[in-house]
């Protein structure tokens, strides 16, 4: 079990390491720079504190193959780290050369599905442990989905072996911005897959919830975090925090309340970390979440990243999913010129929508190198 | 040639004696203005009951340290938290601090979008704040502090003295060098009038270094070229209080400590007050070795200066 946690910030790695009740913590993957691990990860590895690193940019739900090198550096943290398993998004986050500095939902269709499973399985090959994908909030939906989110992540699983980082506060985002039922989304997922689970508060703005990591989580994600608890024993629930960040003392007690949600409605399901029904083939790691008191030393001589596998041009076509991945990239890069190039709206999308989204993508493109966590 | 050796001596004996009797004079009134200056402690248990702990902080190590002082002030205030990289970061939601060096701590880090900068950045910003200048002025009115453009005339003066009389050792023994050239003349007279300015030029001298130890004597150290200003100087009483409040907190048990506000201690103390290695390490990152002493202007305020109860002294309180 990995416990009650809460994400590693650079800005607050102090009050982190003198939190209570801190049992696991996550680090954007893309702020470590391997084989540098930076002293408060160091400190809290060796009380026992497990670390995940938590990819904001490999773009899985991408129509192109995930990039090798930022593969390896996801690699290279989980290695230096000692971590159980690591975890990443079920989003788009470029398309066509164009960087959209988020993370942008995508289409629940079979086309998607078949590209998003074949990006796992060549992740997964990689990855020294297994890989956790998270649910995204979303300011706007895509027109023609094939598959409800719940069957859409059930189906992933099947097929891939993939955990779930479920978010609930991304569920409650989606329930406020496109009316989908959270519970609906739950009843359909395999909590046998179940990694970890998020939490995060946000604020509503323009008439949207905007997912923000500033604010403590609301009652809704408090009351939506109870459900998934009656459902399954999470493994592990973990605070996001991003911005605007309050006392140690507020952190302590939502940690506190998150802890007693999680107690009180907690159903006492067998542990869901081992043996998922479709394992795939190229899987080759043993169970996350196990023993993490007595985990290996931080493996300091990990090396940097380095290109493992590689993904040429020739194996676009050659992949299974080859013409879809061309109907896909097709389909999202029209979708980031509108949203980052002020192209015109692509048919059948929300245009208010879409407009919000661009807006927020270009506040953070001003504030950030880079996608933070959602 | 033995009119111009007389005139000479004359007019250097002359000039001598008149700034050695001003240089003596600025002298002693600017001894006298320090002294009337000076700080008394009050007769209470804590001389330091009416000072503010940044004030102190500044006494007992310069602004650099006063700054630290705020800052770690409201850290554990909940007010502000720092980062191990040394990044300083305002929290939400708390309330605005009244005291104006915390206001000017808020205020540098509120001009950045994400209100957080590095301390080092933080620190160079808040020591020329107008809180900083008050806190000097407060010092000077309380007399705790004497600014050094008290003995500016002291200075000048025996500066002045120092010169001439250099001079007038000098310029007769090379007006002789010039007339040996010439032809032969009353060297008896030309004699006594060299005797005469050399004599003159060296009591000059010695005025001068008397005035020079009477100064230095006074606590102060002032570069003695011209157009340099005397630096500032901590009145003894306040230094001798300082050591020994700074002491008394040393010596105290760790619980007593714990019972005073946090800022004095630190301001008394040093951040070794703290007893929290990682936020002094933050604060004041290891330097490369090559950098040297980054507090040799007095102004850096440092991370402790080993402790309490040796005392640290008063160092430069800079202006």
């Amino acid at each position: 079990m990995l416990g009650i946690g809460i994400g590693w910030r650079p800005e607050i790695d102090l009050t982190v390491e003198r939190l209570p009740g801190v049992d696991f913590v996550e680090v954007i993957a893309e702020r470590l720079r391997p084989p540098r691990t930076p002293e408060s990860l160091r400190l809290l590895h060796a009380r026992g504190v497990t670390v995940i690193p938590h990819g904001v940019g490999l773009g899985l739900g991408g129509a192109e193959p995930p990039d090798p090198a930022r593969l390896a550096h996801l690699a290279a943290c989980a290695r230096l780290l000692g971590s159980p398993l690591v975890s990443e998004h079920i989003a788009v986050v470029r398309a066509g050369g164009v960087e959209a500095g988020h993370l942008l939902p995508v289409p629940r269709s079979r086309d998607c599905l078949d590209v998003l499973v074949e990006n796992v399985r060549l992740a997964q090959a990689v990855l020294p442990v297994p890989l956790a994908l998270e649910n995204v909030a979303a300011l706007f939906g895509w027109p023609d989905d094939d598959l409800t989110e719940g069957e859409f992540l059930a189906e992933l699983v099947a097929r891939t072996g993939v955990r779930l980082l479920v978010d609930v506060a991304n569920l409650h985002t989606n329930r406020l911005n496109q009316a989908v039922d959270p519970l609906d989304i739950l009843a359909c997922l395999p909590w046998d897959a179940l990694g970890y689970v998020h939490v995060a508060g946000g604020h509503h703005r323009d008439g949207v919830w905007h997912d923000t990591h500033t604010r403590p989580p609301s009652a809704d994600i408090y009351r939506l975090l109870g459900e998934l608890c009656a459902a399954t024993r999470p493994p592990g629930v973990l605070l996001e925090w991003d911005g605007d960040y309050p006392s140690d003392e507020v952190l302590a007690d939502t940690l506190g309340q998150i802890r007693q949600v999680v107690e009180s409605t907690t159903c006492h399901r067998t542990g869901p970390t081992t043996g998922h029904r479709s394992r795939p083939a190229t899987s080759h790691r043993t169970g996350p979440t196990t023993g993490h008191r007595s985990r290996p030393a931080l493996d300091a001589s990990a090396a940097p990243p380095e290109p493992v596998g590689s993904f040429p041009a020739s194996a676009r076509s050659a992949s299974p999913v080859g013409g879809a991945r061309d109907r896909l990239a097709e389909r999202y890069a029209e979708l980031l010129r509108t949203l980052v190039l002020a192209g015109p709206a692509p048919a059948g999308f929300d245009v208010e929508r879409l407009r919000l989204q661009a807006e927020g993508l270009a506040a953070r493109r001003r504030r950030h190198q880079h996608p933070q966590p959602s | 040639m033995i009119v111009v050796f007389w005139l000479t001596g004359l007019l250097f004996v002359v000039l001598v004696l008149r700034d050695r009797a001003r240089a003596r004079a600025a002298v002693e009134a600017g001894l006298a203005e320090v002294q009337r200056r000076q700080w008394r402690p009050p007769g209470t248990p804590d001389p330091f009951a009416d000072v503010g702990p940044y004030d102190l902080a500044r006494l007992q190590l310069g602004t650099g340290h006063a700054v630290d002082t705020a800052i770690v002030t409201l850290i554990r205030r909940d007010v502000l938290r720092i980062s191990r990289e040394g990044q300083v970061s305002a929290i939400t939601g708390q309330r605005a601090p009244t005291d104006p060096l915390e206001q000017a701590v808020l205020r540098a880090l509120g001009r950045h979008p994400d209100r957080q900068r590095p301390a080092a950045e933080l620190r160079a910003e808040v020591t020329v704040s107008p809180a900083m200048a008050d806190s000097y002025q407060r010092l000077i009115d309380s007399g705790m502090v004497t600014p050094g453009s008290t003995l500016t005339p002291a200075h000048e003066s025996l500066c002045r003295l120092r010169d001439l009389s250099i001079t007038a050792i000098a310029v007769p023994w090379l007006l002789l060098a010039v007339a040996a050239l010439l032809p032969p003349a009353n060297w008896t007279l030309a004699a006594v009038a060299m005797v005469a300015s050399t004599a003159a030029g060296t009591v000059g001298v010695q005025s001068y270094l008397e005035g020079r130890r009477a100064v230095e004597r006074a606590g102060f150290r002032p570069g003695w070229s011209r157009g340099t200003v005397p630096a500032d100087r901590v009145a003894p009483l306040a230094q001798h209080a300082l050591r020994q409040r700074s002491g008394e907190i040393g010596r105290m048990p760790a619980a007593s400590r714990a019972l005073l506000p946090v800022g004095v201690v630190v301001a008394l103390c040093g951040l070794y007050a703290l007893d929290d290695p990682a936020i002094m390490a933050a604060l004041h990152p290891p330097m490369p070795k090559d950098d040297g002493d980054e507090n040799s202007d007095g102004t850096g305020g440092g991370g402790g200066c080993g402790g309490c109860g040796g005392g640290c002294g008063g160092c430069g309180c800079g202006g």
